[in-house]
Parts: C-alpha cells; sequence; structure tokens
C-alpha cells in the first residue's frame, strides 16, 4: 500500500509537471466544466423563479443533491479519467501490454497515467453549492454527519470508478467500448435531481442496474432528512462494494483474454 | 453552367464521402445520441414536474405541452445542424495539414461546408427524423394533435439552414483558434456548455432576465437554435417571423465576413510557422 501511494505521488508529480507548461490549459478545461455546472444551476435558478418548490423539494434542497451529485463525480474524474482512453483507444492499438510488463497492479498503472485536473471544476462547484445549501438549510454539522458525508462521498466516487471501469473493460471484447460507456455515463444526471419525479422504471435502472442513485440522491437526501440512514449507509456502501467486485472481475476476465495487437 | 457542374463533381464527393465515413461508424454514432437522449428524458420529467408544481397552467408563455415539443425540438434542432467542422480545422492546424490545403486547387472553406452538407444530411435522417416522426406520431395518438401546418414547417426548415450557416461559420471561426490554444478539448467544453445555454437549448430564452435577453439580442446565438424552434411553435406573427429570419440572415453575413478576417490573419501567421 505505501509503495502504491509513493509511486501515485512519483506519478502525479510527473503529469502536474507537465500541466504545468500549459497554465492556460488548465483553466480552460477548468472553466469548461465549471460552465457545464453552472448552466444547470442557472437552468434550477430561472425555473424556481415561477414555482416554489419542484415536486415538494425547496430550491436549496434540490441545490444541495446538485452540488452533492458533483462531489463523487469530480473525485472520480480527478483520478481516474484514463479508464475512458481503455475503452477508446488503449486496447486497439495494442498499448495494453506495456500494463501487463511492469511488476505493479496493472489497473493501478493505467489509472495513474493521468491525474486530470479539468475535475476542479466539478469539485470547486459541488464545494460551493453544496456550502451555500447547508447553510440556507441551516442543517447541523455534526461529527457523524461529517463522517457519514466522506463516506458516501468516497463510495459515490468508487461507484463511479466501477461504472466506467466495467463499461471500458468491454473492450477487452469488443475493441472500443467508447460508445457503450458514453452511454451509461450519461445516465448519471438523472442522480442530479430527486428520484421521485421519474417513473419506476427508471428509478429502478438507476438504482439497481446502473446504481447511479446512490452517487448522489440516496446519500444526499439522508441529509435534508428523506432516507433513512440504513438505506444512506447501507446501500451506499453496499453498491460501491458490490459494482467495484463485479468491475473488476470483468476487468480481470479482460486481461486474461487480451491479445496484443503488436507486432 | 458548366462551371457550377464543374464545382458539384469537386466538392458532392467530399459530402458523399462524409455520409460513408458515418456510415461505417453508425453503432458508436448512435452510442453517442443514445447518451444524448436521456439529455431529453431527464428535461422531460423535469419539466412535468415543474408545470405539476406550478400554480398556473402556463409558464412565460408555455404550456407544458408546447414545453415538451420545444425540449425535442430544439434537441433535433442542434443535433442536426453540428457538424463537427471546429474539429476538423483544430485538428488540422496542430498537425499542419491546413498548409497543404493552400496549395491544393480546391477552396478550403467551401470543402468544409460540403463535407459538413454531408454529415447533417445523415444526422437530418438518421436523428431528426426518426425523433420527429415519433413525436408527431405520439402527439397524434394521445393528444389527437396535429403536426404544424406545412408553411410552419417549410419555414422552420429554412430557419434550420440558416442555422446551420451561422453555426457552421461560427466554428469554422472557432477551429482556427487552434492556431493559438492547444487544449481544443477543453475549450470546445466551454464553448458547447455555453452556446448551448445561450441559444435557448436548455431553457427557453424568454426565461431569462430582461438585460440578459438584451444582451443576447446583440449576439448570434438566439439564432442558432431559438429561432428556429419558436417558429416552429408559431410562437411569432408574420412579421415577427421575417424579422428574426432576417437576423439570421444578418448574423449569416456578419460571421462570413468574420471568418474571412480571421483566415487571413491565421495564413499570415502560418507563414511565420512554415519559416
Amino acid at each position: 500500500m505505501g509503495r502504491y501511494l509513493k509511486l501515485y505521488g512519483r506519478f502525479t508529480a510527473q503529469y502536474l509537471k507537465f500541466m504545468m507548461q500549459s497554465k492556460v490549459n488548465f483553466f480552460i478545461g477548468f472553466f469548461g466544466f465549471l460552465t457545464v455546472q453552472a448552466s444547470g444551476l442557472a437552468f434550477l435558478y430561472l425555473v424556481f423563479q415561477h414555482i416554489p418548490t419542484l415536486n415538494g423539494w425547496s430550491f436549496y434542497e434540490i441545490l444541495f443533491i446538485y452540488g452533492f451529485a458533483q462531489l463523487p463525480r469530480g473525485i472520480d474524474h480527478l483520478l481516474t479519467d484514463y479508464i475512458w482512453l481503455l475503452g477508446m483507444r488503449v486496447i486497439i492499438k495494442g498499448e495494453f501490454d506495456r500494463y501487463l510488463l511492469r511488476p505493479i497492479n496493472p489497473l493501478f498503472h493505467l489509472i495513474s497515467e493521468r491525474f486530470q485536473p479539468d475535475a476542479f471544476g466539478e469539485i470547486i462547484v459541488g464545494i460551493v453549492i453544496t456550502g451555500i445549501a447547508i447553510k440556507k438549510l441551516g442543517m447541523e454539522i455534526t461529527f457523524l454527519k461529517v463522517i457519514l458525508f466522506i463516506v458516501f462521498i468516497l463510495a459515490g466516487a468508487i461507484i463511479y470508478t466501477s461504472i466506467k471501469l466495467f463499461f471500458a473493460s468491454l473492450a477487452f471484447w469488443i475493441k472500443n467500448s467508447m460508445p457503450i460507456m458514453n452511454l451509461t455515463y450519461a445516465m448519471a444526471d438523472f442522480a442530479k435531481y430527486p428520484n421521485q419525479i421519474y417513473s419506476k422504471f427508471v428509478q429502478a435502472i438507476i438504482t439497481v442496474i446502473i446504481p447511479f442513485a446512490f452517487t448522489a440522491f440516496i446519500p444526499a437526501t439522508y441529509f435534508t432528512g428523506d432516507t433513512s440512514l440504513t438505506l444512506a449507509l447501507f446501500g451506499t456502501v453496499g453498491a460501491a462494494i458490490i459494482s467495484f467486485t463485479v468491475a473488476y472481475s470483468i476487468w480481470l476476465r479482460g486481461i486474461k483474454i487480451y491479445e496484443s495487437a503488436g507486432n | 453552367m458548366e462551371t457550377c457542374k464543374r464545382t458539384l463533381g469537386v466538392y458532392l464527393p467530399f459530402a458523399k464521402s462524409e455520409i460513408q465515413r458515418a456510415l461505417a461508424y453508425r453503432i458508436s454514432f448512435f452510442g453517442y445520441i443514445l447518451g444524448d437522449v436521456f439529455q431529453i428524458v431527464i428535461a422531460f420529467y423535469l419539466w412535468s414536474a415543474i408545470f405539476n408544481s406550478s400554480s398556473s397552467p402556463k409558464i412565460n408563455g408555455f404550456t407544458k405541452n408546447e414545453m415538451m415539443v420545444y425540449i425535442v425540438m430544439s434537441f433535433i434542432t442542434a443535433m442536426t445542424i453540428g457538424s463537427g467542422t471546429e474539429w476538423v480545422v483544430a485538428s488540422e492546424v496542430q498537425s499542419g495539414e491546413i498548409a497543404i490545403n493552400l496549395i491544393r486547387p480546391i477552396n478550403y472553406k467551401l470543402r468544409l461546408i460540403s463535407q459538413s452538407l454531408g454529415s447533417i444530411f445523415w444526422q437530418f435522417i438518421a436523428i431528426f427524423l426518426p425523433i420527429w416522426i415519433t413525436m408527431v406520431g405520439i402527439r397524434y395518438f394521445t393528444l389527437g394533435e396535429l403536426p404544424p401546418h406545412i408553411t410552419t414547417i417549410g419555414t422552420y426548415l429554412l430557419s434550420l439552414i440558416f442555422s446551420f450557416l451561422i453555426w457552421f461559420l461560427f466554428n469554422f471561426c472557432f477551429g482556427l483558434t487552434a492556431f493559438y490554444v492547444t487544449y481544443i478539448w477543453g475549450l470546445n467544453m466551454f464553448k458547447e456548455a455555453f452556446v448551448r445555454f445561450v441559444s435557448g437549448a436548455i431553457i427557453p430564452i424568454i426565461f431569462f432576465p430582461l438585460w440578459f435577453q438584451k444582451a443576447l439580442a446583440l449576439l448570434p446565438f438566439g439564432s442558432i437554435n431559438y429561432t428556429p424552434v419558436m417558429i416552429y411553435l408559431n410562437k411569432y406573427t408574420t412579421y415577427e417571423t421575417l424579422k428574426v429570419l432576417g437576423i439570421q440572415v444578418l448574423w449569416i453575413i456578419i460571421l462570413y465576413l468574420f471568418s474571412k478576417f480571421f483566415w487571413g490573419k491565421a495564413m499570415k501567421k502560418l507563414t511565420i510557422m512554415g519559416g
């Protein structure tokens, strides 16, 4: 574990050096993701000029869920962005050989290829929005709640990573899994809004099949008092464990059948 | 006539190859489209909840039904007119390929527009028509609502072509920024999110505060999406329709001149790099 942390530090330092060559690029990526999130917020703000509550949810409650949703997403984006390249390029180009040749865990090696500072756009929006919402809603901050908040966000990030890894690993069979990754990743947006607005069918999909509901809506609404602690805690942590186990075993199977495209 | 035929002979293959390329990659194409379709689904549920929570049946002059049509039409309008010209230009700038285009006996912009026409033709067939027909069908069978009058559809299509030209010219200029910026992916992210919002593709422009609407009236973005969709929804009087179409034409002219100027500047920069 210590060795891996040290290695990750080295990899990241290398990548940051590369990033610092162009600070402009950092700001461009940052503002890119910031704008995406800001437009979603502006939409909510404009809509709430016309309605007192959305299906019984106040503006700040919605804001809290929305802001919360950015945090696991941003953390996953920051650390494991290279998984996207597994789906779209690494297998096709025969680049995967490299990961099998080094004496470190291949998944760890793949992930440490990239540290993605663009994600700060999401993380900062998330922190600011949840902060404002917590204040406006007058939420009580206790030690237990802070711990739970951290646990939920980490579990949420693991769910994101697992879903990405699962669909990216399909590339071992179908070579380019980018389209299906893109498709499933887009479903994360469902979790940014209260799930009751969707039909039962949609709710079932985002809770049980592609469990994005556990990255945002379910854990976030524990803090607004709408979800029980049992469901929030066991659901979120359980979903994280199950999805990671499934994704990692698919990844391992994929490695087994991997055939290099090289010469 | 002869020149016309010759021009067509030169540029038509670019459009054709673009369609063939799209057909070759149709699985990934539909993967992307479906991902975007979720955006409509979410918007659909959100607006349903919004209208159910509202005390009045109309919000800013939109009924729930009109809003549903607005969402779908603004989505398929945006999906149809985008042709990725910015990526073609940016990648040719970055790889240096653009230099070769100067010695080729073809007009670079005409080549790009032919390619774009190829992809919007494909997008019209593969995205616009299926979604539009589904929407009209569902609305006919559930609400007994007929599609808009043929002149409205015709005016919409005319406006759609103008939107395409505005968006094409805008993206052409955007692609040329690759001369100055290396991280086009990030910049494009910003552009897409920004334009989506200010062109009315997320929420109708009429929902914006007045000062913001006034500022937007001086910019081309509303002409890209809001104008054709509002025409489709029959929200304009004849006079207003002519006015917004006129504004679209005006923007085509302005952006054309701007792209010429920008291209000239970029070419100067290219010579410097070429040494």
